[in-house]
This record gives C-alpha cells, structure tokens and sequence, in this order.
C-alpha cells in the first residue's frame, strides 16, 4: 500500500515537474515500474476528466 | 555625456512623439473594449512580475556582490521553493483564464445575427456577398497607381482605402463568414477586434455590433502574395436608414447595370472605361504600361493573346488559365467591364488589333 501511494505522490510530482533527489532514489532503489505505469495512467485520466468537468462547469454558465 | 543627454532629452520632446501610439487600439465595440480591457489587465499582471522578479534579482546582484565579500552557497535542491515556482505561475495562468473565456465565449457566439455577409479573400482583393440581400461585390484597393510608384504625394488613407466598402449598419449585429478563393488570406479591422483567417475550403465565423457611424479601416494580414500589402479592408457603418438607403440603392444600379449590358458602345467608350477597369484589375500584375513582369507576369503589349482572337482574349478574361496567377474575372467584373478592358488591351498600351466587343457579346 505505502508503495503504492508512493508512487502516485512521484507521479503527481512528476506532472508539476519538482522532485526530491532523495524521493528519485528511493523510487529507483525500491519502485516497481509496473506501479507506476497504473500511477501514470490514473493520474493521466484524472487529469483530462478534471479538464473535462472544468470546461463543462465552464460551458453551464454561459 | 552631456551632450549625448540634451540630445534624448531632445529626441524625448520632438512634436512627433505625440503622433507615436504604441497601445493597441481600443475600438469601437463591446467586444473590442473587453479586448482591451483584458489585455491591460494582463499587462500589468506582466509588469507587476517583471518589477518583482527583476528587483528581486536586482536587489540580489547588488547587495551579495563580490567586491563585498559575498560567497555563493552550494546547495542542490529546495523542493519548496520549486513547488511555489510552478505553483504560482500556474494559479496566475487560471486568474487570467478566467476573464479571457469569457471574452472568447462572447467573440465566439454568432447566433442571432441581423446581416449575414460572407467575405471571401482573393489574390488580392475582398468580394463581400449579403447574404440575405442579393448584393455581391469586390472590394478592390482604390490607391492611385502613380502614389504607389511615389510619383505624386501620399494620402492619409494610402493603401487604406477602397474603390466599394463594406457596407453595415449600426447597431445590429453582423455576422461575418470568412472564407477564401485562392490562398490563406486574413480579415482583419483593429477598431472591431476582429482579426480571422480566410482559409479555402472553410468558413470562419465572427461578428460585430458598432454603435457608432463612421469608417474603419484594415488589411490582410495573412501573407497571401505579391500584393498582400496592397488588399485593404474598409467598413462603412451607417445608421440603420442610411443603410436601408444603401441597400436600396445597390439593389437599383444593379437592375441599372443588366440595362447597360445591352446597350451598344463606342470604341471611345469601351476604351475610356476600359482603361479605369484596367488599372482597378489588371495592372497589378500586368503593371500600367502593359509591360507585365518578365518571368512573372506576361506582357499585354504585344501579347499573342491580346493581338489574336478576340474569343480566345475574351475566354481568358472571363475564366482565367489554370495553373497560374490569371484569374477568372467572370465574377469580378461586369460585361460591360469585361468588354471594355478587353477592347482597351487590344487598342491600347501598344496594341492597335482595332477590333472591339459589345457587352452584349460576352458569355459568363
């Protein structure tokens, strides 16, 4: 679990661009790449959905 | 150095200085004055940065300089520090998307129009066509030949002016659907913020409401070719009886003109008004002495065209020749236009065939 939710908190500093060189190594020494593609994926879909709802939320009010 | 100061301080006072606009224009529309409002908002959003950023940097250079001890730290990463840097772009970026949809929202909403008007760019004029009133015309730069060759003096209007505007009435709105013949053109009137591309094969939308009256010009702004520079826009809105008067009056000189095509003309005739359609339409590639472009344009003088047939010099005119810059003036211009320059081309500019075609003659 706590790999898990590692993971995501890399990927989400992955999307802003910032990350620790500790977090970095940690990911590389411990990490399974195949956690991190789900991570990348969700949070990819997330992320246009969130996009998605923003511009429909958008739209309602014209 | 003081020398050097009197002289800015001179250039800084010189009566042309006031003449300088750099801002843009505010315009004479709800949407071109929200334009306007949103990009001062988002100018001083930037000036606000840049005073930070630079006399944060400033101060910095300043105050930790070398000649005063300062050593530089060796750290690697703040990941704060980092956060707060794409973060605060990033909230800044969605304050000033906010007011900014909103505005394209409303540039964007075409509905409910009151005139529909399709502007359609051609190499290298405007053809405007009501959409609703059966009115089509060009739009051709009305700038005399010898301004442009800096043989006479330059009008305040020069390269910004029209021989028929575009015609729309105050307060309503009008809807424009850009489209293009040839080439990617753009339609572009500062004062309307209105500024869309005319893409063959498509049709952008826009549109206005102006309040007031008056006349307000642009260009293209899309380079389009050899006279890109040389296809103005010009809008003439009326009040809403001035504009009913207008179209009125477009509407009789129509019916005036089917009259005319089939009347008889003298030789002096076509050649007088040959001459004016020449200059209007032709001259700009085949230039005014009829000696074209080597390599660009053809010659009218002396032209196997335009000293053989008439039939093969009228066809050309009326469809063009594919594969190059000749256009099909079917549309463009009338028969009694067409008839004239043909006539014009063949006992002018060196020519002298000595035949001539009848309006009535010409099949579009």
């Amino acid at each position: 679990m706590k790999d898990w939710l590692r993971a995501f908190a890399s990927v989400f500093a992955a999307f802003l661009g910032v990350q620790s060189e500790e977090n970095r190594e940690r990911d590389f020494q411990q990490g399974r790449f195949s956690v991190f593609v789900v991570a990348g994926i969700t949070l990819t879909l997330g992320f246009l959905l969130t996009v998605y709802v923003l511009v429909q939320v958008v739209m309602s009010f014209v | 150095m003081t020398k050097a100061i009197t002289l800015a301080l001179s250039l800084l006072a010189m009566p042309a200085w006031a003449d300088w606009q750099v801002n843009m224009n505010e315009g004479v529309t709800a949407i071109s004055r929200e334009v306007f409002d949103l990009h001062m908002l988002i100018f001083w959003i930037c000036v606000a940065i840049g005073i930070a950023v630079f006399g944060v940097m400033f101060y910095s250079i300043f105050k930790f300089r070398k000649s005063k001890g300062a050593v530089a730290e060796h750290w690697h990463e703040n990941t704060t520090v980092e956060v707060l840097w794409t973060v605060i772009p990033f909230v800044i970026l969605i304050g000033m998307a906010v007011p900014a949809t909103a505005t394209l929202m409303d540039m964007y909403d075409t509905s409910e129009a009151d005139v529909d008007i399709q502007i359609t760019g051609y190499q290298w004029k405007w053809r405007y066509q009501y959409l609703d009133e059966d009115i089509d015309f060009f739009s051709n730069l009305s700038t005399p030949r010898e301004e442009i060759m800096n043989a006479q003096a330059k009008n305040a209007n020069y390269l910004l002016e029209v021989d028929n505007p575009l015609v729309i009435p105050a307060n309503k709105k009008v809807r424009f659907l850009i489209t293009a013949n040839d080439v990617i053109h753009s339609w572009w009137v500062p004062h309307f913020a209105v500024k869309k591309d005319a893409i063959p094969g498509f049709i952008n939308e826009s549109w206005v409401k102006v309040e007031e009256p008056g006349v307000y010009r642009g260009q293209c702004t899309e380079l389009c070719g050899k006279d890109h520079g040389f296809m103005p826009v010009v809008v003439e809105v009326k009040s809403e009886e001035d504009y009913a008067k207008w179209v009125a009056d477009q509407k009789a000189m129509k019916l005036a003109m089917a009259g005319e095509a089939s009347k008889q003309f003298s030789m002096d005739e076509l050649l007088a008004k040959g001459e004016g359609v020449y200059q209007a339409a032709c001259a700009g590639c085949h230039q005014l002495n009829g000696q074209g472009v080597p390599g660009a344009f053809p010659a009218i003088t002396g032209s196997s065209i335009a000293t053989g047939s008439i039939d093969g010099h009228i066809d050309i005119v009326v469809n063009g020749k594919a594969g190059t810059a000749m256009q099909a003036f079917k549309e463009q211009l009338s028969a009694v236009d067409i008839a004239a320059v043909v006539t014009y081309q063949r006992n002018a500019l060196g020519n002298s065939v000595g035949d001539m075609v009848q309006p009535s003659a010409i099949q579009k």
